[in-house]
Order: structure tokens, then sequence, then C-alpha cells
């Protein structure tokens, strides 16, 4: 068993009976949509949330049907379940990699990949200052990353000379208590008289099978952007690569903009209005808020007796599907329903 | 100051390759210029040279985002920091912004789509362009390899531009298609710089084989045998990746592949790979090499046979810029030519894609199946045109289309009677571009059989590669003081 598809037999398995395939491939996407975020929540999926963005529908869809082929899978793409033997090669696959802890797609996926980039540029700048050498082919042609780089570079906290044996030092301090082989990313840099691997060479020079060096890859990433964020001071100048990239708050800008609005005490209606989005539009902003803002209250769009009918009837229905649950409460809208549920699963995040 | 001085003191080179002198002198006395000059002899310098003593912008239009890309970082690299890029890829307010701001640009690549914008149009004409260049200028004709629709479209633009001062550049081009080339720029007094396509350093073989396996087996054998680095060229990914494979599995551990479905990140690191002599050889698409300049390379080989001997020019060129002995080696299996018959016809909208367009008036982007970038530069070209001349648009493109692949058909044929051809390969080549024969040592294997011991790799050397230690690799990376 490839390494992605063990990630999928263990997201089928949190899902099975209650959602489609698609479902998960959506969750492995990083679809940003209210039935995803959701539902990344309600089963406890957010760490592989948007982990595996290069899946295509048909290349996801070849690897389910593969996994029913070797009846790791039964059932079919509307309504898979894990059988026993899927659950056992998944373990064992899982025993093998490590079961990627600090793997945090929710939080980080949106980050992780602007800031491995600036590392990558700040790496190679650094090394080459630090060896004189000043002509060599940025390793990216993102103009973003490049101007960012720039600017760094005139603002950082220490002098040029003292890049490289400074992030050197910040570098090898959270690569000791990195829960991952700190190779996986050494190995994609490039610098002075070296030039960093692709993915698929990092995979084969570390003898691992590819899905697993990218899973690997990412939880080192995650890992490190976790250590960076906790340790502050430890680490300034990765702390400053971070900075303006990190917001703990993963939100849709959408979303971002609606909570704005409701800020200055606007009604649904009115932003919807405002800014020509339908209402649903405007309420899936309000349960995305709910589900990852723990400050944010319900108050204004549901009474304290309703919501408590909400989680009530949820406790009694096990299955997390919301019409059994809106035949219980008929006088509840749907959105009321979503919101409850998405205030209390962001709770147990 | 003269020419050989800002050669030295801004580029860093004591002397010109042949064809730059006469380009740039030709292009600064004030004549607009057309210059063929083979393969790796540095085209780009005859821009860049003029520009550091003309006063306003350069206009360079170039058909590739990955050539654009490559001549903009050398550009960088160098220290010229007034170049930008206008391409589709750029986001919305990067493109606003760029265009408020063209004045501060000393250098301007474009896309041909680019120039059909009437906006773009609008923020060129009021800087002072002091020289239009037109780079892979045979794309303008469809009598060259490459055509390009909206390359046909340059004249017009050209005028609305006042007319600048043009250079017209290309490594090849036959006589008919130079013609296109300058009445497609709507050219009048042109000066015309014609230099040989030979190259005679690159010893030529084409060897028959009788199918996959043995082409393999040849394949293995010869970079093995080889003096390395060198390039093998592929017409399908999916070959390059599996060669790779093979070939790691013979001892040639530093190879790797290249192809256009990797990421761009990738492709990126694997041409600095090769340009800082970490790998021995790159299994590629056609997608690699243009805008590479790496000076050692000793072999290409072509494990598929081009379509067309204009390519098969381009990538045999990329071996032995700096003058020293390489060879190029074709290999032939039966039947190799069908591969390109699928290619070609892949690069057209089919009959139901052409309804949707024509028919229903589908927008480009929203046709099933989607069109690749290709097939949607031709939709969307002739289309318009078709339209201009109130002609009915799918029997248009259809026609279009029809004779376009003829050509292509006739192209791939030219290949096929050049690789079976028992006369001198050089010869046979030089006489599609009106050159005469000539005789030299070391020509191709219908002239004398080629001593392949020159080509021969002098150390055996099989590397293991080191053992993986991060913290070596960290400290190797970012010494301290």
């Amino acid at each position: 068993m490839r390494c992605l598809e063990a990630v999928i037999v263990n997201a089928i398995k949190a899902v099975e009976g209650e959602r489609t395939s698609s479902s998960v491939y959506h969750l492995l996407k990083g679809k940003k949509s209210a039935q995803t975020i959701q539902d990344a929540h309600l089963y406890r999926l957010t760490k592989w949330f948007h982990t595996a963005p290069f899946l295509t529908l048909s290349s996801f869809e070849t690897m389910m049907n593969g996994l029913i082929k070797k009846a790791y899978i039964t059932g079919d793409l509307q309504r898979p379940f894990v059988t026993q033997e899927g659950v056992e090669k998944m373990n064992r696959l899982f025993q093998q990699t490590g079961s990627f802890n600090e793997l945090s797609g929710w939080h980080f996926s949106g980050a992780a990949s602007v800031f491995f980039s600036r590392m990558q540029l700040l790496v190679q700048v650094a090394s080459h200052l630090a060896y004189s050498d000043s002509s060599y082919y940025p390793v990216t042609r993102d103009d973003r990353i490049l101007e960012w780089v720039k600017r760094y570079l005139t603002y950082m906290p220490c002098s040029k000379k003292e890049l490289s044996p400074r992030l050197y030092g910040e570098l090898d301090c959270l690569f000791q208590q990195l829960q991952e082989r700190p190779e996986c990313i050494v190995i994609r840099f490039s610098g002075h008289k070296q030039t960093g691997k692709t993915i698929a060479q990092a995979a084969e020079r570390l003898e691992m099978e590819e899905t697993e060096y990218w899973f690997r890859f990412l939880h080192a990433l995650h890992s490190m952007i976790k250590h960076i964020t906790e340790s502050g001071p430890r680490t300034p100048l990765l702390q400053a690569v971070l900075m303006d990239i990190h917001d703990p708050l993963t939100l849709t800008i959408s979303a971002r903009q609606t909570a704005d609005y409701l800020k200055k005490t606007m009604t649904i209606d009115q932003i919807a209005a405002s800014r020509r989005l339908k209402k649903a539009t405007i309420e899936d902003h309000i349960v995305e808020l709910a589900l990852n803002d723990p400050s944010f209250s319900i108050r204004p769009f549901i009474e304290e007796e309703k919501e408590a009918a909400v989680i009530e009837a949820a406790r009694r229905v096990s299955n997390r599907q919301l019409k059994p649950l809106k035949e219980k409460l008929p006088d509840h809208s749907y959105f009321q329903i979503r919101l409850v549920l998405a205030k209390e699963s962001g709770k147990s995040v | 100051m003269n020419v050989e001085n800002v050669l030295y003191e801004r580029f860093g080179f004591a002397a010109f390759r042949p064809g730059q002198r006469e380009t740039i002198e030709s292009v600064l006395s004030g004549q607009h210029t057309l210059s063929m000059l083979p393969t790796g002899t540095g085209k780009s310098l005859c821009y860049q040279l003029p520009a550091c003593l003309l006063p306003g912008t350069v206009l360079i239009v170039s058909p590739l985002l990955s050539l654009m890309q490559d001549q903009v970082e050398q550009l960088k690299m160098r220290g010229e920091k007034r170049v930008i890029a206008l391409n589709s890829f750029l986001q919305y307010e990067e493109k606003t912004a760029a265009l408020a701001n063209l004045s501060r640009y000393k250098f301007i690549f474009l896309s041909p789509e680019m120039l059909q914008l009437p906006h773009v149009i609008g923020a060129l004409c009021p800087l002072t362009v002091s020289l239009f260049v037109v780079d892979e200028a045979h794309c303008i004709s469809q009598w060259g390899y490459d055509f390009r629709p909206d390359y046909r479209l340059l004249g017009d633009v050209r005028h609305e531009l006042g007319s600048p001062l043009t250079l017209a550049l290309t490594a090849t081009a036959t006589e008919k298609v130079r013609q296109d080339i300058i009445e497609g720029l709507h050219l009048t007094e042109v000066k015309k710089w014609v230099f040989s396509v030979n190259r005679p350093n690159i010893a030529l073989q084409v060897e028959m084989l009788q199918n996959q396996v043995d082409k393999h087996r040849r394949l293995i054998e010869l970079v093995t045998f080889f003096k390395k680095p060198g390039i093998v060229y592929f017409s399908g990914r999916k070959a390059t990746e599996e060669a790779v494979i093979q070939l790691k599995q013979a001892g040639i551990i530093r190879a790797a592949y290249y192809h256009g479905g990797m990421e761009a990140d990738d492709r990126l690191l694997i041409q600095h790979q090769f340009l800082k002599g970490e790998l021995d050889v790159v299994c590629a698409t056609s997608a690699f090499g243009m805008g590479i300049n790496k000076e050692n390379v000793r072999f290409v080989i072509h494990y598929h046979m081009p379509p067309q001997i204009e390519s098969y020019l381009q990538e045999i060129g990329r071996a032995g810029r700096d003058g020293n002995p390489s060879i190029a080696v074709l290999l032939y299996a039966y039947g190799d030519e069908s591969r390109h018959e699928f290619i070609a016809e892949m690069e057209f909208p089919d009959d139901g894609q052409v309804r949707q367009l024509a028919e229903y008036s589908v927008s480009p982007r929203d046709i099933q199946p989607s069109l690749s970038e290709t097939q949607e530069r031709f939709a969307v070209h002739y289309k318009r045109e078709a339209n201009k001349k109130s002609l009915n648009a799918a029997v248009y493109m259809k026609e279009k289309r029809d004779h376009l692949l003829a050509r292509k058909a006739e192209k791939r044929n030219e290949m096929v009677t050049w690789i079976l051809s028992t006369n001198c390969r050089r010869a046979n080549y030089m006489h599609l571009f009106n050159e005469k024969p000539i005789k030299q040592p070391h020509c191709c294997d219908c002239c004398r059989s080629i001593d392949l011991s020159i080509y021969k790799s002098e150390s055996v050397s099989r590397r293991s590669e080191e053992q993986l230690n991060w913290r070596n690799m960290l400290a190797q990376l970012l010494p301290g003081k």
C-alpha cells in the first residue's frame, strides 16, 4: 500500500456510511467550500485538509477503484466502507512511516507552500552570500517571492555577513526537535555549488515511495511552522519569514470580508445585498467563522434555547447528516443547525 | 565607444561569435536587419549589445514563455534590472501596474498575443522604441517550422508603433521563409545576414535499428560510452521517464528526465542541475534546451526522430557550443515517424471542437474536451480571421487545419528522406538552406564511418553517491563566519 492510499483509507474509514468518496477527494484537495470545511472538522480530519493538492478527480477515482479491487475497501464510490484488511494494511503502513503527528493541513497548508518557497530562496541567497558567489539563477521565478526576499534582506534583524551562520543556527535548532527526518527538507535546498533535488529525485535518494516522501516532507514543514510559531524569540530569522503569511484563522478571503461587515453590525440580508452575493453564501461564511474563531458569537443568529435543542438532538442522532436532525427540529433552519454544529466542532479542534 | 569595448566591459567577452558583429553593426547603422545565425551562437547578444548604445526602449517579441523567462533571468543576472516580461500569465494587478510604468523599462519582452490587445499597444505608443526585435522570426511563416498564426499580425503592430527600427532573428529559415519574414513584417529596405547552418564541430550519425528493444539497448551503450554531459531527445513524456530508469539500472546514476508535464519548480531545478554539471544526461522532450546556455554539451542523441529538419538542427545545435568535438546520433526504427502524425493532429482542434466554436459560439475556454494552449491559439486566431473576412468559420478553420497538417506531413517526409538518404548528411541539410556542400573531417556516417573513439568518455568513474547527513549538508550550504 502506498502512503497516499493509506491516507485515503484512513479518511474513508472516518466518513464511511455517511459520506461519498468524493468528500474525501475534496478534503485532500483542500476545497474551500462550507461542506468540505465542516466535514473536515466533524470527522476530525483537519490534519489532512489540502495535503494532496496534486490529485485530480480521475487519479483519485483510479486509486479508489484499485483499493476496491484489492478488497481494502468494499461498496462503491458512493458508499465506500473500509474492510478489516484495509485497516490492517493501513496500520502497518503508518507504523512504518509514523503517524504524522504534527501534520496540520487545516492550519498550515495555506502558509506552508509560501513558507517553503521563501525559505528555499533565502537559504540560496544566504549560501551564495557566504561564499561571495554573486552570479546564480534563483530557485524560483515567482516574482512575489523574489520581491519578498529583497525586502527581507533590507529589513532582516542581522547583517548580511551574519545571515548564513545565524540561519544555520536556527535551522539546526529546529531540526533537532523535528519529529521527521530533516533530510526531507535539506535535500531540497539549493545553494553554492549544489542544486536542490526535485520531489521525485528526493524520494529516490531517500529510498522512499514518492507519496511517502511527499507526506513526510509536508509533515516536516508543518512541524517547523508549529515550532517557529511557538518558540518565537529563539528563531527570529525564520519567524520573520513566516510573519506575514501565517494566519491562525484559516479563513477564505471572502469569509473574512463578511466578518468585517458583521463587525459593523450589518444583518445577513444587508451584507448579501451590499456584496451582491446570495444569502446562502453569507450564511456559509458565518458557519466558517463559527468553525474557526473560538471568540465568534453565534448568538445573533440563534437563541440559547434553540442552540441547546440542536446540541441535544445531535447527541441522540449519531449520524451526522443534516436531514434527520432537521426532521427532529422543524422550527430550526438548516443554517441554524449547521451553525450550532460548526460552533460545537470548532470547540473540539 | 566601439562595440568591442562594450562587448568586453558589459558582457565580459573578448571576441564576437560568427555573425554577431555584422548583425550588431547593421542595427547600429540604422538598417532594418534580418539575421540568421546558427543555433548556439548567442542571438540575444545581437539586441542586448545595441541596447547599451541606443537611447530608448527595446521591445522583444518572443513566442514562448519559458524562452522569455530565460532571457529575462539572464539579463537580470548580468545586473540589468530594467527588464519586464508581459505575457498572459501575469496576474491582472501585476499587468496593470506594469503597463502604467512601462517607461521605466529598457527591455520589454512580449508574447505576440499581448500585442493584440489595444490597451497594451496604447501603453507602448508613447514610448520611444529604438529597436523592435522579433525573436524566432521563422514563426511568422507557414513554410517555417513552428508556425504561430499570431506572428502574422506583427507587421500591422509594427505600423501602429510607428515602424521602429527592426531586427528579425532566427536560427533556421530557408530562403522562402526569409522572404515571408520580410513581407510579414512589412519591411522594405532590409539588410540580410545569412550565416551557414553548418556546425562543423558536430559529427552526424544515423543508426537504423529493428525495434524499440534494440533502440533501448543501443541508447544505453551510447550513453555509457560517450563523454558527458549529453541530452537525449524523445517525443513523449513517458518515454523520458522510462529511459531514466533504464539508464540508472545500467549504472548511469546522474540521469534525470525533463518534460512539460512537470511542475515549473521541478523543471527549473533540473535545468540548474544540468547547468551546474550535476547531471550527466538529461532525457527530455523538445521542451528542454531553449534558452539554456551550456557550453560543454558533448552529445545529443535522438531516441525518436524530430518532426522536421529545423527542429533537428536546433536540438543538435545544443551540443558543442564551446567549439570542441561533439556528436549527434539519431536512432531510427521503421515507422518512427507515425508518432508525429498523431502528435501533429493533437495540435489542432478536432471537428467536434471546431463545431462548438464556430456553430454554437462556445467560448474557447469552455470547449469540451478542453483545448490545449496551442489549440486555443489556433482557434482564437482563425475564428477572428474568418469573421473579418465574413467566411464560414467552421469551414475556414478546417481548411486551415488541413492545410497546416499537410505542411507538417511534408516536413516530416523531408526528415525521413534525410534519414534514409545515403548522401552526405551535412550536404543534405545545407542544401535545404541553399548552401553549397563542404568537405570536412568528422562529417557524418555517410561520408566515411565516424571514429567514435574521439567522443569516448575517458574516465569510467562510477560515482557512488555519498551518505546523506542533514547536518553536513546544511553546514556545507550555510557555512559559519
